[in-house]
């Protein structure tokens, strides 16, 4: 008995090493995975200029407010990514990090060999000859990952001008045909819900939101809207006149009712067809005086914005960005 | 009992116990073996590891959690403090005094998380002082308030939040600090009760 007993003991202790080990293993890439499909969901290859960290930001844990990041989540799988990034005057740096979070790469402004800097990723096993001589040719340890960009923002009257400068930074997959230089977001059968799709023929757009939310009666500037049985999340698409995005965003949740408007800072990003587009959250009081959260994403045409808007009340259903950025993605034009 | 019946059940109950102790185990053996390999100097603490392609898979795990792309060393020291000067935990109810000299570094910063290791929320919109912008003293040396009322000078509101903890981030840092042994001697801020409500 006292034999089973011994064997039972050292079974379990055998048990317990090899389960911690192995799920200690997947923490890192499981983290990686969970933050590059559900916390940033951004289109691989491209660059995603964000704000200064604050409070109501939330994807990385213990950000630095004092920096801008630039984020591009990578996918190297069929081609070389070339990025290249101008330096400001103060502390910068480029880096890598893989699946498992190494940081495969560093490279700060006081090493960089010019500026704007460029670099090129490429993926094991893969040659890659640089002609000009002037590029970081760096191996990446595993396919995806993500490359990030630190600026240090020396002060708050400094930041448009950091600002500038980060978003002159590119990415662009070396001998990719043409189409596939800027990467698909999730469309088409890629979505993450079955999607009904709205067409606009007077401004020669679509968009695909959640085939159960119903369309409703659009007011003023809208277009259209639809919203899920709750009445929220709902989505609206507005055309109107506006000198910026965020005039344009406000103007549409003001004419909801909407009060106590507060806009985060505007972000660049590219629509599927690599139509140049804006995105921003805003936290408001909606018109029945609950708190509301909206992402929005925007598109200058023929100087009117079509705003794609998504809101909810986190009363009765929680803020998803992930979700509302993929719905407002799938804004395209003709 | 017999004995083919006696295998399957020892062999069930460490399955179940085993899988039991491996994943309630992983948050307190993640601390224990970051903590074995990290360095600490005062209330700072940090691994020279982080970020780094020879980090055991441990500490790969506790950096995901905790300090997710964090740069490694030879361009980053990130040290963090949980608790103050005397061991004790860092707690909203209490103002602290972070005090020292600049640290020998490029550019540095002291940022303060609430018990969700995001940013505190407060009306200032002030998250950290970094040396571009913090007020030295004539002689060099800083003071940081660390507290939930308004302080004179290099205040560092804590909001509503019931824990605290700090990074302090060094970019391009001197030799000092790359070296475990001497980055344990180091002068780093001093983290000080001031009093607590």
């Amino acid at each position: 008995m006292k034999k089973w007993i011994g064997w039972t003991v050292l079974a379990i202790f055998v048990m317990a090493i090899i389960v911690n080990l192995v799920m200690v293993i997947r923490i890192p890439n499981d983290i990686m995975d969970i933050t590059l499909t559900q916390r940033f969901n951004y289109p691989s290859n491209q660059w995603v200029f964000a704000p200064p960290a604050t409070h109501e930001r939330r994807t990385i844990v213990r950000p630095s407010p004092d920096l801008l990041y630039s984020l591009c989540c990578y996918d190297i799988s069929r081609y070389p990514l070339r990025l290249t990034a101008v330096i400001p005057d103060n502390y910068w740096s480029i880096s890598g990090f893989a699946m498992n979070t190494d940081n495969f790469f560093a490279i700060n402004d006081r090493q960089a060999k010019s500026t704007p800097i460029e670099v090129v990723l490429v993926p094991k096993g893969m040659t890659y000859e640089d002609s000009t001589g002037k590029a970081y040719v760096i191996v990446a340890p595993t396919d995806t990952g993500i490359i990030l960009i630190r600026t240090v923002i020396t002060s708050k009257d400094d930041l448009p001008r950091l600002t500038e400068i980060q978003k002159k930074a590119t990415a662009e997959l070396v001998g990719a045909p043409a189409e596939e230089e800027v990467a698909k977001p999730p469309v088409a059968g890629g979505l993450s819900f079955e999607a009904a799709e709205y067409v606009n023929s007077e401004y020669g757009f679509s968009i695909k939101y959640p085939a159960d939310w119903a369309q409703g009666q659009p007011v003023g500037a809208q277009v259209f809207t639809a919203a899920a049985s709750a009445k929220v999340p709902v989505i609206t698409v507005s055309v109107r006149e506006a000198a910026t995005f965020t005039d344009s965003f406000k103007a549409g949740l003001e004419e909801s009712g909407g009060s106590n408007i507060s806009i985060g800072p505007e972000q660049q990003t590219k629509l599927a067809d690599g139509t140049e587009a804006m995105i921003a959250k805003a936290d408001w009081t909606v018109k029945a005086g609950y708190p509301g959260e909206t992402f929005a994403l925007g598109v200058q045409k023929g100087g009117k914005w079509v705003v794609a808007a998504v809101t909810t009340v986190a009363l009765l259903v929680p803020y998803d960005e992930a979700k509302f950025s993929e719905i407002a993605n799938t804004l395209q034009f003709k | 009992m017999k004995k083919p019946f006696k295998f399957l059940i020892a062999a069930l109950i460490a399955l179940v116990v085993g899988s039991a102790i491996g994943y309630f185990t992983i948050d307190p053996m993640l601390n224990l073996i970051t903590n074995m390999s990290g360095v600490q100097n005062g209330p700072w603490g940090t691994s020279l590891n982080v970020g780094s392609t020879s980090a055991n898979p441990y500490l790969r795990a506790w950096v995901a959690e905790h300090g997710l792309l964090a740069l490694a060393k030879s361009e980053t020291i990130y040290l963090s403090a949980y608790v103050d000067d005397n061991g004790e935990p860092l707690l909203g109810n209490c103002d602290y005094r972070i005090e020292g000299k600049a640290p020998d570094t490029r550019w540095w910063s002291i940022t303060a998380y609430g018990e969700d290791d995001f940013l505190i929320p407060n009306d200032q919109g002030r998250y950290s002082w970094s040396c571009t912008e913090i007020k030295l003293d004539p002689d060099g040396r800083f003071k940081i308030y660390l507290s939930k009322t308004p302080k004179e000078g290099n205040w560092l509101p804590t909001g509503d939040a019931k824990e605290l903890s700090l990074s302090l981030r060094l970019y391009n840092p001197g030799p000092a600090y790359y070296d475990h042994e001497s980055l344990k001697t180091v002068d780093l801020p001093h983290i000080i009760k001031e009093g607590c409500k």
